[in-house]
């Protein structure tokens, strides 16, 4: 029933916020320099548009009203699910995020999965073989993981798996190999700082006295570091994946324009550079919605991973 | 440590098994996509391309066997929402003329002609053409085409259709007979048949549009030579050759257009040979293109004219800038033919002339380089005084062409005639706003024609009341360019009008209201596995021409 209680609550909490994050986004939206209507009518920028044509397409648009009523329409709609129409391409909004999310939300979810394979991976095997040659040379490797920008990263496989093997396509869905670049740039620093994290917060647990008690009652020490330390260690780590998953749900834009994928951040930074503010719009809802889902989802998921959490909910 | 192995190994299966069942969502997600654009189910890509190379094998003809892959910048096929739903390079549907490198040739209206005061202009369709979901064409389709035109203006990401931009002053559409239809005016058009070149006339099924919105409603239908096959929605477009087209069939069966946004991801797919030629508007830089070609001989290059010039903007409501004495003494200081070999191997031509060289109405103006002449004009303009001037360029051309190079070659030549220049390169919205609000010197612009008949071009660039040259500042006001411009809107003779754009084009070389600094060129690279890669639509590759080398 708390715990019911507690999401009831957080759901409430999220009203205002989206409220404030739609007003601010309109705003900015708004207020940015340049013309969607200049944008619509002569968009390779060779077109002479007509005065008369300006205001035709002005008024389809509704950008004759004054800007508060222009957001009390679009949040009316919004309220229902309607995010209206592209400026730029007249297709609709919502269409097109339900078309693009699935492309986001694979990419992410690939992305993830190396994160989590490779970057908790790494992270335990330097802390089990602390100070050993394995943890120096995972050190070096993810040191130069989370150096190295994800587009140089992109740009280099592209150079050795395209154009001189050949084994992967440039770009586009086709099949599961067109998952492999796009995901790597996505997830290449945050392997890089999550075996970082998950070798401090695991060596920081096995500094611990229950860990010392352990092992002074004579269990194996792998058996104490997997089964005792790793849970503990896994609250900052659960949180950091949390927040990179947002992130990459919100739009992996690079990689998602350098290797054609048509998911959310394609479709936003398109949109931005129309000035086609109700997409944006739309798409920053959709982050903040998904930030703030996401947080929640990680805090419930504290409660499972470390019932000492759940026992002071319950306390409270 | 077998353990943490074979627990990293159960963690990567795991993780194997998610990314797995993933694949398996992604093939219904894109079949849902087709299915949103009424499409055929989506293939894979590779799949398709390699099992084309299969049946390619052997002594079958690769272009009945073997799909044609090319690589575009942008998605060949907008879709609903946009008023011609799939780029003309397609094929796909087809004008009532053609604007052949701003010659105006035949599409589906096979004549057309005027009386004597151009108020009354008649077409002759062509009777054998159909469109490929049976429909034949004729008068009754023609003039609901047009009907649709009046929703307008209709948007587009290539360019709006209204009819008042493609019939301006239309009041009535007669049907003379099944294949002749008259358009009567209330007012005198001398150039009606430009307006209608290309994008200005798009024909097509009356099943696939809503009359009463002008909207597209299904996958579009046309006459040409192709039709659509398979559309992924910004991935790529499938199509397929019309066996019942009326004119010349195209060579290749099929053909894939793959939409690459990125140019180095778009340069990576050539190199690969996972595409065969690029096309589209900037599909690939020409210093780039001239590099590969000769560093690879796998690949052509095959430069064509192209619409497209480069000009600098002068703001002529600065101080010193409105002097025509400046602005000749910093034209006479550029070395355009030193910027045409260094930035672009020489493949595009000094510009004198405002108009474009694509077009037959240019005329063929020569400037002269003289640093020491400009040196000795601006002296008289500035005296002693050093200008502190500032350009502005937009992120569009910087991305599109050298024009980063361009600008840091004039700020040099500029310091030696006595002005200083800074160079902002700003968002094209905010470089538009800048322009506007005046707050500039200089500017580069890469920009074209956009119809076969040049009025609107130069009205808005050089008319007192012209649009651009208001809005930009430029302040330009000359009343013989007025007069002309007048007498040109109402001129039928073809060589009067010839006469008079030849005026414009000196007085504009002359007055320098902008600078024209280069004529660009298309570089339409392409693997040498296909032939007949040529430019003959507005700017755009003619794919029915392309074929394999057998």
């Amino acid at each position: 029933m708390g715990i019911i209680k507690y999401i009831g609550k957080r759901l409430l909490t999220l009203i205002p916020v989206l409220l404030g994050i739609s007003i601010i986004a309109f705003l900015l939206g708004t207020s940015a320099p340049g013309d969607p209507v200049e944008a619509i009518l002569n968009p390779d920028g060779t077109q002479i548009v007509s005065p008369e044509e300006y205001e035709i397409v002005k008024e389809r648009l509704g950008l004759n009203d004054p800007v508060p009523v222009q957001y009390l329409k679009w949040l009316k709609n919004a309220l229902t699910g309607e995010f209206g129409q592209s400026f730029f391409t007249n297709k609709d909004i919502r269409e097109q995020m339900a078309y693009r999310l699935p492309y986001t939300i694979r990419l992410a979810l690939f992305g993830m999965a190396l994160t989590i394979v490779f970057g908790v991976g790494f992270g335990m095997l330097m802390a089990i073989f602390k100070d050993t040659w394995i943890d120096h040379a995972l050190r070096a490797v993810t040191t130069l993981m989370l150096s190295v920008p994800g587009f140089w990263i992109a740009i280099i496989m592209i150079l050795i798996f395209v154009e001189q093997l050949k084994w992967l396509p440039t770009s586009g869905l086709g099949s599961w190999k067109s998952y492999i670049m796009p995901g790597i740039t996505v997830c290449v620093s945050t392997i890089g700082v999550c075996a970082r994290l998950t070798r401090t917060s695991v060596l920081d647990e096995l500094g611990r006295q229950y860990v010392t008690v352990a092992s002074a009652k004579g269990l194996n020490a792998r058996l104490v570091t997997i089964r005792h330390a790793l849970p503990n260690a896994l609250i900052p780590i659960t949180t950091f994946l949390g927040n990179y998953f947002a992130g990459v749900l919100g739009g992996s834009t690079i990689a998602e324009v350098i290797f054609n994928i048509p998911g959310i951040g394609n479709y936003a930074i398109s949109a931005v550079q129309s000035r086609d503010y109700y997409v944006v719009q739309a798409y920053v809802l959709f982050t903040a919605l998904v930030y703030v889902v996401v947080t929640l989802a990680i805090d419930l998921l504290y409660l499972v991973i470390n019932p000492k959490i759940r026992a002071g909910e319950q306390v409270e | 440590m077998k353990r943490i192995i074979s627990l990293l190994l159960a963690l990567a299966l795991t993780a194997g098994a998610l990314t797995g069942c993933q694949s398996g969502g992604s093939d219904q997600t894109t079949a849902a996509a087709v299915s949103q654009e009424e499409t055929a189910s989506a293939g894979s890509r590779e799949q398709t391309a390699s099992q084309a190379e299969t049946e390619a094998s052997g002594t079958e003809d690769l272009n009945e066997t073997k799909e044609l892959v090319l690589g575009s910048v942008r998605d060949m096929i907008p879709g609903e929402g946009d008023a011609f739903y799939v780029n003309l390079s397609a094929g796909v549907w087809e004008p009532l003329i053609y604007n052949n490198n701003h010659e105006l040739q035949p599409g589906l209206a096979k004549s057309w002609s005027y009386n004597e005061d151009c108020t009354e202009w008649t077409f002759v369709l062509r009777d054998d053409a159909v469109f490929t979901d049976g429909v034949k064409f004729n008068a009754d389709v023609c003039i609901q085409n047009i009907e649709r035109y009046k929703a307008g203006p209709l948007t587009s990401t290539y360019t709006s259709l209204s009819i008042d931009k493609s019939f301006p002053n239309l009041s009535e559409i007669v049907k003379v007979d099944d294949y002749t239809v008259k358009f009567v005016f209330s007012e005198p058009i001398t150039t009606l048949d430009a307006l209608l070149g290309d994008y200005g006339s798009p024909m097509i099924s009356p099943n696939c549009f809503d009359v009463e919105t002008g909207e597209i409603t299904s996958m579009v239908i046309g006459t040409g030579p192709y039709k659509v096959k398979e559309h992924v929605p910004d991935q790529y477009a499938v199509f397929e050759r019309n066996d019942d087209y009326y004119g010349e069939p195209a060579k290749i069966r099929q053909y894939r257009v793959n939409c690459i946004p990125d140019s180095e991801t778009r340069y990576s797919a050539l190199i690969s040979e996972e595409v065969m030629g690029l096309i589209d508007n900037g599909a690939i830089m020409i210093d780039t293109a001239v590099n590969l070609v000769n560093t690879d001989d796998r690949f052509i290059l095959e430069p064509t004219k192209s619409h497209m010039t480069h000009y600098m903007y002068v703001n002529g409501s600065k101080e010193y800038l409105s002097d025509v004495r400046l602005r000749q003494a910093i034209s006479m200081a550029l070395d355009r033919d030193l910027m045409n070999e260094t930035l672009y191997s020489g493949l595009c031509q000094p510009a004198y002339s405002i108009l474009s060289y694509q077009t037959p109405l240019y005329k063929d103006i020569q400037g002269e380089y003289n640093l020491e002449k400009a040196k000795e004009l601006a002296k008289e303009v500035l005296g002693d005084t050093r200008l502190q001037t500032k350009m502005v360029l937009g992120q569009r051309v910087v991305d599109g062409y050298p024009v980063r190079s361009m600008a840091e070659y004039i700020q040099s030549v500029l310091s030696e005639l006595g002005i200083d220049m800074e160079i902002e390169i700003q968002d094209n919205s905010l470089n538009t706003e800048t322009l506007q609000a005046g707050d500039y010197d200089f500017g580069i612009t890469v920009t074209g024609l956009n119809s076969a008949d040049p009025y609107s071009f130069f009205q808005s660039w050089m008319a007192s009341d012209g649009s651009y040259n208001t809005q930009y500042h430029w302040e330009y006001s000359n009343p013989e360019v007025d007069q002309l411009l007048a007498d040109v809107l109402h001129e039928s003779d073809p060589a009067k009008r010839q006469e008079i754009y030849n005026r414009l084009q000196d007085i504009s070389a002359e007055d320098l209201p902008m600078i024209p600094l280069l004529y660009y060129t298309n570089v339409n690279i392409h693997n040498k596995a296909i032939t007949g890669y040529t430019s003959d639509l507005y700017d755009g590759v003619s794919i029915p021409t392309i074929e394999w080398v057998q």
